[in-house]
């Protein structure tokens, strides 16, 4: 054993032997439990965490490019009175819950202020279990409609539809196995915002291992299933693989009369789709029922997701909102974070939900309004917005009260439902780009001989030329951290007769610094017109006997540079002769250039013959005040299509380090394609790592980190449906990215709504970075 | 110990199994919380917390080994908290600067001191996989599952964890067991 593990093991046992626990302990448990089982437990406020709700809000959800047409808010059939606490018109009064009682499922309607329950369904079999619950919009306690999967051990599961009306619940159940791909596939449900439809998931009877989304009416007299007249509507990625498909998220718009458009937001494992269904009378479904239109009029919905991002198991599109609109479509969201606090969202207010819930439970979301509905671990809890909004200033934390325990599904009655007259046709606005401007900060970006600065306002501005005679391309750029369109420094890597240099430009208040060209004209500039401080060359001189540069090796990849998040080190990645180990060089810089700061110049060895090139270096910590930093170089395999990352760190003397057995990791397992190319970018705590991933469509997928840990979230952006490509790089800030993958063709992406755009760039491009 | 012998009595018959697993788990849960979270009362908050939420599994027969549960229980808890209570020591440790340096009249008692005040700067999940590894004498694989990741991300944090606590430990003698290149070699 090592020495310091064996240090911190004794540490550890001698101070575990000095604590006791003390003899209240289980009291306290008892208490926790009993407070758990109670049904009603005095509403609490996260008060301690409005500082932290008010400070982190989140741009409001935005459906980008959703052709959504405005629904018309129909009269809320029999309003009921609003119960104490509850003051929002069409708020919540009432919730449906599923309990998992010893005799079997029952579901109850629970009164959310008194949390007084009233038996609505029995199963009367002590095997049965409602695993999934929604309510159409609009439901009171006196006359509702939902619908439920009943579980039957390995049996097949039911569909229920409970209708409350004049005389009392009317109860339908129907065996999937009757119904159209019912067979053999656990269903998740949604019901229209008219109540009249009902959509589940089973297997496809047209597509051989696809995971099909069924629509059927149900009859509004005795509340049952017609399987006749179930339609299967496709979703593309549940038809491409079932396992994509997680669930039924919410269902926009009035499915009567002929004619009218809705949109049932399906979840799957890489975001959120709009399937577009249509009233007609004619066409590919039965008679009288919704018509799927295909997969060319699925839509990607685009979230904003402030770091509420787990979709696929926590959104709810809010279909009972007052504020929906054709552009802002408020959705609750909830994801576990990772530190395992469960985090709500609504409407630029998050807040964390305290110890409710552990990491590994599956909790579900439902919300009407401004209130939301969490089921998980047997435990159900609301939570209610009090005030919500950007624009209104910092919100209070919302309130959150325990509602039952023995929970295993709910539904939420209120809201308004969304039954009424055909909506009025909007002309989607366009997306606004990002802050900024869409160049944001701008952009260095290089063809094949010249390297230009792309200014915020469009106007590009040529800094250097490389001569044709010479055979130089530039291959890689690299802009340093804390760069403006005024004020910057940029590694340039090119090739050249069998070498690659890497030489640093500089531009100050706007111009290309020559202060140095005379003194670097004999050892770097050979060959070349430009004006730029030379770093490296083809005579291995550079700045203080640091070479950078290497030859220009068949299948060895190609050097480039990256520089520090905070610029204070430039990176140089290289290999210097066929099966010898790759090298990391570093040297550090200020603000007047290269640093003549020894211990800032190193030479890491890396123990891989893969043809690797360098595209980036970030912090992995979350030590921001301090020196001291681990770190990240990300590298790409462009042969093989796969990116890796290896550890590279600064120490507390600002001298880098890494360690001695490094290896390489892989960044693409579970990627859904082969990762062509990878970029970070610094944001407001976080750090970005968009892939450039082909799938054989090429993606963009993005890995956020907090430098707490590992933990990522998923969310990607179609570059181009077109066809297959490969991403031949990414640029990425937090304001923009630039995706290239026709270097004739670079495209903008806003990172915050997915926008994609043709950049404002003349020539092509081979290779660009970000100014920032 | 009486008084959880008689919390067993008072608790009733299906409470009182479970008065069973309490008895069987809460010291070690206590000593693991204690080491996760540093303040003896919040280590008890802590598994009182994990326990009530054991017991709703645990009541439904839905835990088979109950050990592992209540270990993954505390330190979802613990992680929870320990990072916000990791950021206040890190401005408490710069107003009190370093306590490299001490030297207690028992070097071994010291140099325990020592190596556990540093573990106390480590961050949440560098922490949890030490004292999972090195108290717990848990394989990776278990911590893996306890901690909810994935088996290279407890190597990784070990491995930080360990770099870490010789960093802070400081000194030559430290730097010599790192396996860290440092900067400045050609």
């Amino acid at each position: 054993m090592d020495p310091i593990e064996q240090r911190v093991r004794e540490s550890l046992q001698a101070r575990a032997e000095d604590v006791e626990p003390t003899p209240h302990l289980y009291r306290g448990v008892q208490e926790r439990i009993g407070r758990r089982q109670r049904l009603r437990v005095a509403a609490w406020s996260l008060a301690g965490l409005a500082a932290v709700a008010a400070a982190v809000l989140v741009v409001p959800t935005v459906l980008a490019n959703l052709d959504q047409r405005t629904p018309e808010v129909a009269d809320t059939p029999d309003p009921v009175e609003t119960p104490e606490g509850s003051s929002a018109p069409g708020e919540p009064t009432h919730a449906l819950l599923a309990f998992d009682d010893l005799d079997g499922a029952v579901v109850d309607l629970v009164e959310l202020g008194s949390g007084a329950r009233d038996e609505v369904w029995n199963a009367e079999d002590p095997d049965a279990a409602v695993t999934a619950l929604v309510a159409a919009p609009g439901g009171t306690a006196e006359r509702f409609r939902a619908a439920a999967v009943v579980a039957r051990g390995d049996g097949p599961a039911s569909l229920v539809v409970i209708e409350r009306g004049g005389a009392g619940p009317t109860v339908s159940v129907t065996p999937t196995s009757d119904l159209p791909g019912g067979t053999g596939v656990p269903p998740v449900i949604a019901i229209s915002a008219d109540g009249e439809w009902l959509a589940y998931t089973g297997i496809s009877q047209t597509v051989d291992a696809a995971v099909a989304v069924y629509v059927v009416r149900i009859d509004a007299v005795d509340a049952t299933l017609d399987p006749a007249r179930a339609v299967e509507v496709h979703t593309p990625a549940a038809a491409d693989a079932p396992d994509l498909l997680r669930g039924l998220r919410g269902w926009i718009g009035p499915t009567s009369p002929e004619g009218a458009v809705s949109h049932l937001f399906v979840a799957t494992s890489e975001g959120v789709e709009a399937l577009v269904l249509e009233r007609a009378d004619t066409g590919s479904g039965s008679p009288g029922s919704p018509r799927a239109q295909g997969f060319t009029d699925v839509e990607r919905v685009a979230l904003d997701g402030g770091g509420v991002e787990d979709v696929a198991s926590g959104l709810v599109v809010d279909v009972s909102h007052t504020h929906l609109d054709a552009d802002l479509a408020p959705a609750h969201r909830l994801a576990f974070r990772e530190d395992g606090a469960l985090e709500v969202a609504f409407d630029g207010t998050r807040s964390v939900i305290g110890d409710r819930f552990v990491h590994d439970d599956e909790v579900r979301l439902d919300a009407r309004g401004r209130t939301a509905l969490l089921v998980g671990g047997g435990t159900a809890v609301t939570v209610r917005y009090l005030e919500v909004g950007m624009e209104r200033g910092p919100a209070p934390a919302p309130e959150v009260t325990d509602l039952a325990e023995g929970v295993t599904a709910g539904a939420l009655l209120g809201g308004a439902a969304l039954t009424g007259p055909d909506p009025v046709e909007e002309t989607p606005e366009e997306v606004p780009g990002p802050a900024g401007g869409p160049l944001g900060d701008g952009l260095v970006v290089a063809s094949d001989t010249t390297v230009s600065l792309v200014r915020p306002d469009g106007s590009q501005q040529e800094l250097v030329t490389f001569p044709a005679e010479g055979e130089s391309t530039v291959v890689d750029v690299a802009v340093r951290p804390g760069s403006t369109a005024d004020d910057l420094t940029v590694a340039i890597t090119t090739r050249a007769e069998g070498t690659f240099d890497v030489r640093s430009l500089r531009v100050v208040g706007g111009e290309v610094d020559t202060g140095n060209l005379e003194a670097d004209a004999d050892g770097g500039a050979e060959g070349t017109t430009f004006p730029a401080e030379v770093v490296g060359s083809t005579i291995p001189a550079g700045v203080g006997g640091f070479p950078v540069t290497a030859p220009d090796l068949q299948d060895g990849g190609e050097p480039a540079a990256a520089w520090s998040p905070d610029g204070d080190l430039l990176a140089v990645f290289v290999r210097l002769a066929p099966g010898e180990p790759a090298e990391v060089r570093t040297i550090g810089w200020d603000e007047d250039g290269p640093s003549e700061d020894g211990n800032l110049a190193a030479t890491f060895q890396l123990d891989t013959d893969r043809p690797l090139t360098l595209r980036g270096w970030s912090w992995t910590d979350d030590a921001e005040a301090e020196v001291a930093r681990e770190g990240q170089l990300l590298l790409v395999d462009r042969m093989a299509r796969e990116a890796f990352t290896v550890r590279l760190d600064r120490q507390g003397d600002g001298a880098p380090a890494m360690p001695n057995v490094n290896p390489l990791v892989s960044v693409e397992q579970g990627r859904p394609g082969e990762v062509l190319d990878l970029a970070d970018a610094d944001g407001d705590g976080t750090v970005d790592t968009w892939l450039g991933v082909s799938d054989p469509h090429p993606m963009l997928y993005r890995e956020q980190r907090d430098g707490t840990g590992d933990g990522a979230i998923g969310w990607d952006v179609e570059v181009d449906a077109a066809g297959p490509r490969d991403v031949s790089f990414v640029a990425t800030s937090p304001q923009l990215i630039l995706v290239v993958l026709d270097p004739a063709q670079p495209m903008l992406v806003d990172p915050a709504s997915g926008d994609v755009r043709p950049a404002p760039l003349e020539g092509e491009v081979v290779s660009a970075d970000v100014v920032r | 110990m009486e008084t959880s012998v008689l919390a067993m009595v008072r608790a009733g018959v299906d409470e009182g199994s479970f008065a069973a697993v309490f008895n069987a788990h809460h010291r070690q849960a206590v000593r693991l919380a204690y080491l996760l979270v540093s303040d003896p009362h919040l280590a008890e908050d802590v598994v009182s917390e994990a326990f009530a939420k054991v017991y709703v599994r645990w009541r439904k027969g839905e835990v088979r080994d109950v050990g592992a549960y209540v270990r993954r229980a505390v330190a979802n808890e613990a992680n929870s908290r320990l990072r916000r209570r990791y950021l206040e020591r890190r401005v408490a440790d710069e107003r009190s600067g370093d306590d490299r340096g001490v030297r207690l009249v028992d070097e071994d008692a010291a140099d325990r001191d020592a190596v556990w005040h540093a573990i106390e700067r480590l961050p949440a999940k560098q922490r949890a996989a030490v004292v999972l590894r090195y108290y717990e004498d848990l394989p990776e694989a278990e911590v893996a599952e306890i901690l909810g990741c994935s088996v290279g991300t407890v190597k990784s944090n070990t491995s930080r964890g360990l770099s870490r606590l010789q960093e802070l430990l400081g000194g030559a003698a430290a730097t010599e067991g790192t396996g860290t290149t440092r900067g400045g070699e050609r």
